[in-house]
């Protein structure tokens, strides 16, 4: 087990320094000197130049990639030139609202899409499973930012169930009142990965139910109901366990356009936001944070693999 | 020698016809591929079909409910959201065939040298698995955010962020092709590496490739959609679905006809896209359905 | 004669597919007596298994399968049952072992756990009690240690143990009827003979009817009073393993027969092969299905449909209409072959 968690650090080196090299060359990609796109068309050159000798422009790009790698590691990853904050004291007050609307989402895609997947399985051909398809079709074509208009529009515009948009702290209002805000966007972002994993349950189970053991299972005078839920569910739960992890990732990433959507103040909005000031430095960290919670998640999922499947030996 | 070829191709031609009737008959394909067909014909036919030009702003008309001389209703700027919708699906489509294109032709040939070369599926591989690391949506808003806003940043934006998945799918697919007898067979004969590669492999990794590109094509008009609602897309005012939309946010209370046509056509086209991807595979790659 | 446990009636079994109906099993008869072991026997393909599986209604009757006839088993037919009355059969009066254990062990549960499941269905014992009794049926098949074995998942057990687990997971509640289904064919040979010696003991021991089902003709003539050969989907040739053995009367069964590796001294001989292929069910021959591979076809094989008929003494079966010319010219080769082997 240890043997394997090294193995799978070390492998995780080259991916980080790829993915470093990648949120690095960002600011480099902007046509035209970055520190002049910061500031804009009517900035003085000296002022450019303050600007860019603070940024560091001024060095060789390797020393540049450097230094920048240096202040990432000590905890600096880079300064907004807009919220006068140390960026990780921004990322933290940023991140609270994404976090809770990427768990919520997550539940209403599990919870819901996991008993979905198995009824439709075992109700094969039937109008259910037919139903059930239809919704992960549709559930797949339709991105959140989509169904996110489309459900402010019939819940919140029309029929004023919900509100329109907004994002109240967590403690500062009652629960409910908390929930009631983030439940139409909850459900927007998590729609699509919902109808995924919907497909995947199906599939998954499908696959299952016509393996030997089951049939073994069935020689053995199990029910039909023991059969799914106790044979062929936790069977069928590895596959979709893998992707749980790639589920999260996607809601997290998704969040940035549902937020924006909703005017919830998450780091998806402050993203977009800063890409209208042109405040690259966030929209780094914001970016290499996120992957570094993508990172951290794979390698959790793989680990809590070789619990779920006894034939997983970590030390190989 | 040439009789084996002949009848190679004698069984690749009936295999070919076969697949044509199979897909046929699969109605969810037929389905999806009608859709897309649609989209691609309105999309060509916008100059003809629109009734308008899609900046032409009637100041008097803002903000109409659909009628019959505005089918779809006007914007705030009073020009007609059907003209602008119908405009809006060249440029969906159009950044959809490009970024699908690139990304099979990058993607292609990157899995297939990664394939025959040893040190540079290493380095390939690593990078993909780095780039794959950083979630596409996020790469994509900052590769817009730095190289501005148009049609052309978009392409290449979502291009980079596909091809690493293509080129994981072309690799994999490549890899089980070199393994086969008949490739040993002509590299035994002495053909080069780059013969064999593009003669030989290319071809017969194409199946999982198109299906790929199929979901790549829909991604990317999704995408597209969202970078333009956020506003770090197609800029401003040229019709695209999601600028309508962007628009259509501000006026949501009052103009429900900004928000629901031009959602009902991305998600009606990504719907075709992804039954005609699904068709596909079905019919081309059985194994990975 | 015995008293019969099993006695099946005309048995057929289709298959809704995608290219059509198939049926896989066409009138199919035979019967199980109390305590003996019945050989099943043909190549691959002849519709052995799916009769056997047909036996429990192992299929999805809801979408792919379709029985007719009657399988009577202890006066009652099996396919007039419910479905919760046919669960009560499952695993509790008539039990499988399958081909291949690896893949029909549930690779998340214990050993333990699985032969837990037929004593907690059908004997409503607690958990502690079926817990001993599993360490005792595993003591019964012969596993070592089966204190540690109850705790140890499939993959962790070698080829041999595993098919020992699905033979202890079948007698667990002790039943009339075991069908085993080639439960050798994924093992070592010593393994194999292990497994077999075990399947004797037990059918011995507990007194119970066997199916063994085989394309193995050496184990049947070791272990089987009676043989039923099938091919394509039929039964061409029924009778005791000493009829079968020593005067075959049906081409497909003397083909069979021919094709059994001799020991030492005969070597010289090449191994005889049944010419050409089973085919498929959607290429099942008009007249005698057999006729196509048959050395001895005449032409009105191949026009007209051949019965099952009794060829005299004993309920020796034949479906052929040369039996009674083969049986006398082809019979000395082949009886010496059966010495040889042992029977």
């Amino acid at each position: 087990m240890k043997k394997y968690i090294v193995k799978r650090l070390l492998a995780l080196i080259p991916t980080l320094f790829v993915v470093s090299v990648v949120i690095f060359s960002i600011i480099h990609m902007t046509p035209g000197d970055p520190a002049a796109m910061i500031l804009g068309d009517k900035a003085d050159a000296a002022a450019v130049e303050a600007l860019r000798e603070s940024m560091g422009l001024n060095d060789p790009i390797p020393v540049q990639y450097i230094n920048w790698v240096g202040r990432v590691l000590r905890g600096n990853p880079g300064r907004s030139v807009f919220i006068d904050k140390p960026m990780t004291e921004i990322l933290k007050d940023y991140m609270g609202p994404t976090f809770a609307l990427t768990v919520y989402a997550m539940l209403l895609a599990t919870v819901l899409a996991i008993p979905l997947g198995v009824l439709a399985a075992k109700n094969r051909g039937t109008m259910a499973d037919q139903g059930i398809s239809f919704v992960s079709m549709v559930g797949i074509s339709m991105p959140s930012f989509l169904l996110g208009l489309l459900l402010i529009l019939g819940f919140a515009v029309k029929l004023q169930w919900f509100p329109v948009g907004g994002y109240k702290e967590f403690g500062s209002v009652s629960f409910l009142t908390y929930i009631r805000y983030l439940t139409l966007p909850a459900l927007a972002l998590g729609f699509m990965e919902a109808a995924l994993i919907i497909r995947l349950t199906r599939a998954s189970v499908l696959e299952v139910l016509a393996s030997d053991y089951v049939k073994m299972a069935k020689a053995k005078g199990v029910s039909e109901f023991a059969l799914v839920m106790k044979h062929a569910f936790k069977n069928a739960l590895i596959p979709i366990l893998t992707v749980l992890g790639q589920t999260f990732m996607a809601l997290l990433a998704g969040a940035a356009v549902v937020e924006s959507v909703f005017n919830i103040p998450g780091i998806g909005r402050l993203t977009v936001n800063s890409v209208a000031r042109r405040d690259y430095e966030v929209i780094q960290a914001v970016v290499l944070l996120v992957s570094l919670i993508n990172v951290v998640m794979c390698l959790a999922v793989d680990l809590l693999y070789g619990l779920v499947d006894p034939r997983v030996r970590l030390e190989d | 020698m040439t009789d084996l070829y002949a009848i190679r191709k004698k069984l690749l031609k009936e295999q070919r016809q076969l697949l044509v009737h199979k897909f046929f008959k699969n109605r969810l394909a037929v389905t999806g591929g009608t859709i897309t067909f649609v989209m691609l014909f309105l999309a060509l036919l916008a100059p003809v079909l629109a009734p308008q030009g899609p900046l032409d702003m009637i100041v008097t008309d803002r903000l109409l409910a659909p009628s019959a001389a505005h089918p779809f209703g006007t914007d705030t700027f009073g020009r007609d959201v059907f003209t602008r919708i119908l405009y809006g699906a060249r440029v969906s489509m159009a950044i959809g065939f490009f970024v699908g294109l690139i990304t099979m032709a990058a993607g292609m040939l990157l899995g297939l040298l990664a394939s025959y070369f040893k040190l540079l599926d290493e380095i390939l591989m690593r990078i993909c698995d780095g780039l794959n690391a950083i979630p596409s949506t996020l790469l994509a808003i900052a590769f817009m955010s730095a190289l501005g806003g148009s049609i052309t940043n978009v392409i290449v934006s979502l291009s980079i962020v596909s091809i690493p998945r293509m080129a994981r799918i072309a690799r994999s697919a490549a890899v089980v092709v070199k393994g086969q007898t008949y490739i040993e067979a002509v590299s035994a004969a002495g053909a080069s590496p780059l013969h064999i590669i593009f003669r030989h492999m290319a071809p017969n990794i194409l199946s999982p490739v198109i299906v790929q590109a199929s979901y790549v094509f829909a991604n990317a008009i999704i995408t597209e959609a969202a970078l333009s609602f956020l506003g770090v897309g197609v800029p401003v005012p040229q019709p695209s679905w999601g600028n309508i939309l962007y628009e259509g946010k501000d006026v949501i209370y009052n103009a429900w006809w900004m928000i629901v046509y031009p959602a009902v056509f991305t998600a009606l086209t990504v719907f075709g896209l992804n039954l005609f991807g699904d068709g596909l595979r079905d019919l081309l790659d059985p194994h990975t359905s | 004669m015995r008293e019969k446990i099993l006695e099946i009636e005309n048995l057929s079994t289709s298959f809704k597919t995608e290219r059509g109906i198939m049926k896989a099993v066409d009138g199919v008869s035979f019967h199980v007596e109390k305590g003996e072991i019945l050989g099943l026997v043909g190549e691959s393909g002849c519709g052995k298994s799916v009769t056997s599986q047909s036996i429990l209604r192992l299929y999805d009757e809801k979408y792919t399968a379709e029985y007719e006839g009657r399988i009577l088993f202890d006066g009652c037919d099996l396919l007039t049952l419910g479905e919760k009355e046919m669960r009560k059969i499952r695993g509790h009066e008539i039990s499988m072992i399958f081909q291949d254990a690896l893949s029909s062990l549930n690779p998340v549960f214990t050993v333990g756990n699985q032969i837990m499941e037929p004593l907690l269905i059908h004997q409503k014992l607690s958990k502690e009690e079926a817990r001993k009794k599993a360490v005792e049926l595993l003591t019964l098949v012969g596993i070592p240690m089966p204190e540690k074995r109850v705790e140890q998942y499939p993959h962790e057990l070698s080829g041999g143990m595993r098919q020992r687990v699905m033979i202890a997971i079948a007698l667990a509640c002790r039943p009339k009827l075991l069908i085993a289904d080639e439960p050798t064919t994924a093992l070592d040979v010593t393994v194999q003979a292990q497994i077999m010696d075990l399947i004797l003991s037990l059918n011995k021991k507990l007194s119970m009817g066997v199916i063994l089902i085989t394309h193995d003709l050496s184990v049947v003539a070791e272990t089987c009073s009676r043989v039923a050969v099938m091919y394509l989907g039929q039964i061409v040739e029924e009778g005791s393993v000493f009829e079968i053995f020593d005067s075959p009367s049906h081409p497909y069964t003397k083909g069979l027969i021919q094709s059994i590796p001799r020991m030492a001294g005969e070597r010289a001989r090449r191994l005889y092969m049944i010419p050409g292929t089973v085919p498929l069910l959607n290429q099942i021959p008009s007249g005698c299905r057999f006729a196509p591979r048959c050395p001895y076809v005449l032409s009105a094989c191949r026009k007209r449909t051949q019965e099952l008929l009794e060829t005299g003494a004993g309920g020796h079966r034949v479906r052929c209409m040369r039996f009674a010319e083969l049986e006398t010219k082809e019979a000395a080769p082949v009886r010496a072959a059966g010495e040889e082997c042992g029977v």
